[in-house]
């Protein structure tokens, strides 16, 4: 196990850092060191960038010196999922398609880390162009509580890298459930923000009216800090509103509201194995400890949502592939190319119907949240899955595979609400668990609030 | 079964779409139909779910849940 879970949070060491009791070198060197030592057990990073970050952090440790703190992002290593464009520094997106792609810009949200003065230690694994396959060229990454396990995806050495504290804190992207699902299987936090609230400028895309960029790191006031320092508008997304941000971070030092939380009902075909259902029982109580109003509610069309969600996801994503396609079909893992295939042969009426589909969706949800503030749900069916399992085809009997997976978490991506997965606990067998709790559209606050009173009840993490 | 009887193929072998390129060949395709005819055999449910006439939602958010245009 490589879990150190006394390790120090993002919020802690930025403490220390802007009271001088350590530099950015110290902390960025030790990074950079747990990085060497277990890197080849874990397979989380595509790149690394030792030289380049200890240069920023030495930077940092002279604006410090000099008074000019930015922030509790300055001075802390981070990674990048490796599908966030980063200007002379390889992006990926975990395909041999993008192999030795360059970029000439940097994304949106990578300038706004780079403006709060955070340091970049590499660019993390992850499932080829994040639809759910492991691109051979690159390999899994591998779960730093037991490294014969896997970490889900498509965030996968993100997620990996956080729990292992290889850097503080990462940032991932969302389709479906991939921030939750490997921040759950890893024991992290992950947060999927409100559609429009992080600007995907710059941001490798799978789907577009899917796709969200959100935080993750060990604690939810970690996400928090970091979602703080990359939401708002861009003007080079036009999907990203422009309502002001809020102090994520301060709010977590004000009481939390009193408030109503649904408890998603079990449901005879939802696959939810016994130690998941518990840790969302577990959180539930120790909500109902906390004072929140726990009230039981059965989840909005639980197979419509995940059908709806491929159906939009396939025809997007060839969309954008067309072209490779075209001329490089070879270059991609098998699986991606299964996917990228059939969603070029669905029919355009398909498509519509799937928007169709969300528009259902999204009147149910609206309508279950005129009752409930906060709803409380698994991230996914279960915990981790071995690593030498063997692969299956994307398509079976019932559909595609990530059907069942995507149940609890896909149905905020095909709305747009957010939701975060907080670690609850642990199999029998050492494995972390992660429960979900999902709120209204740019209700980020509130959500992050309960998130952050659930999870101090019964901290996982000690640092 | 004559051929008159078979049902309909989708896609047809003898007429790939030439926007999946020179990748996709008559042999791809038989590849392909089974997995294609599975996954629309499951997306097809959405027909019997959804009401025809639904307005359909492009993107997540409706204007007034705080879409991009709403400040």
């Amino acid at each position: 196990m490589l879990i150190e879970r006394d390790a120090p949070s993002l919020a802690r060491i930025a403490e220390r850092i802007a009271r001088r009791e350590i530099s950015p070198v110290e902390v960025t060197a030790a990074a950079l060191d747990r990085l060497v030592r277990h890197e080849p057990e874990l397979n989380a990073f595509i790149t690394t960038l030792p030289g380049e970050a200890l240069a920023a952090a030495r930077e940092a440790e002279a604006e410090i010196g000099r008074g000019d703190y930015r922030g509790p992002l300055h001075g802390v290593p981070i990674s990048l999922k490796d599908l966030f464009l980063t200007r002379g520094i390889r992006t990926t997106a975990g395909s041999r398609i993008l192999a030795d792609h360059v970029p000439a810009q940097d994304a949106t949200v990578v300038k706004r880390l780079a403006a709060a003065g955070a340091i970049l230690i590499g660019k993390t694994n992850m499932l080829e162009f994040a639809y759910g396959e492991v691109a051979p060229d690159f390999g899994p990454s591998r779960n730093p509580w037991q490294t014969d396990y896997g970490t889900s995806g498509s965030s996968s050495g993100s997620a990996a890298a956080v729990a292992a504290d290889l850097g503080y804190a990462t940032l991932g992207s969302d389709t479906g459930g991939s921030i939750r699902l490997p921040a759950a299987y890893c024991g992290i936090v992950g947060l999927k923000p409100t559609y429009g609230l992080v600007s995907r400028s710059g941001v490798l895309p799978l789907s577009w009216s899917l796709d969200h960029v959100g935080p993750m790191a060990r604690t939810v006031r970690d996400c928090a800090l970091m979602l703080e320092a990359i939401a708002g508008h861009d003007p080079g997304d036009p999907t990203t509103s422009a309502r002001p941000v809020p102090r994520y971070g301060a709010l977590l030092e004000q009481p939390t509201p009193s408030c109503v939380i649904g408890i998603v009902e079990p449901a005879e075909d939802d696959q939810v194995e016994p130690a998941v259902r518990a840790a969302v029982d577990a959180t539930a109580e120790r909500a109902g400890q906390l004072g929140f109003i726990c009230k039981r509610v059965t989840l909005p069309h639980p197979t419509l949502a995940p059908r709806a969600l491929l159906g939009i996801l396939y025809a997007e994503a060839s969309a954008y592939h067309a072209p490779w396609l075209r001329d490089r079909a070879d270059d991609y893992a098998p699986n991606t190319r299964i996917r990228l295939e059939l969603g070029t042969l669905l029919p355009a009426s398909l498509y519509v119907r799937a928007q169709q589909a969300r528009r259902v969706v999204m009147q149910a949800y609206r309508a279950l949240f005129a009752q409930v503030d906060i709803l409380l749900l698994p991230v996914g069916p279960s915990a981790s899955y071995r690593l030498d399992a063997a692969a299956v085809e994307p398509t079976a009997a019932g559909g595609d595979r990530m059907g069942p997976l995507i149940r609890f978490s896909g149905p905020f991506d095909l709305i747009g609400y957010p939701a975060v997965s907080v670690p609850s606990g642990l199999t029998a067998d050492g494995l972390p668990i992660g429960v979900q709790l999902a709120g209204r559209p740019f209700e980020e606050g509130l959500l992050l609030q309960v998130a952050h009173a659930v999870e101090q009840a019964a901290p996982f993490w000690v640092g | 079964m004559s051929d008159q009887e078979r049902p309909p193929q989708y896609p047809a072998a003898e007429t790939p779409p030439d926007v999946i390129g020179p990748s996709f060949t008559a042999e791809r395709l038989a590849f392909l139909r089974p997995r294609l005819q599975r996954l629309l055999a499951d997306l097809r449910e959405l027909d019997a779910l959804v009401p025809a006439a639904t307005e359909p939602a492009f993107t997540p958010l409706d204007g007034d849940e705080g879409g991009p245009d709403v400040d």
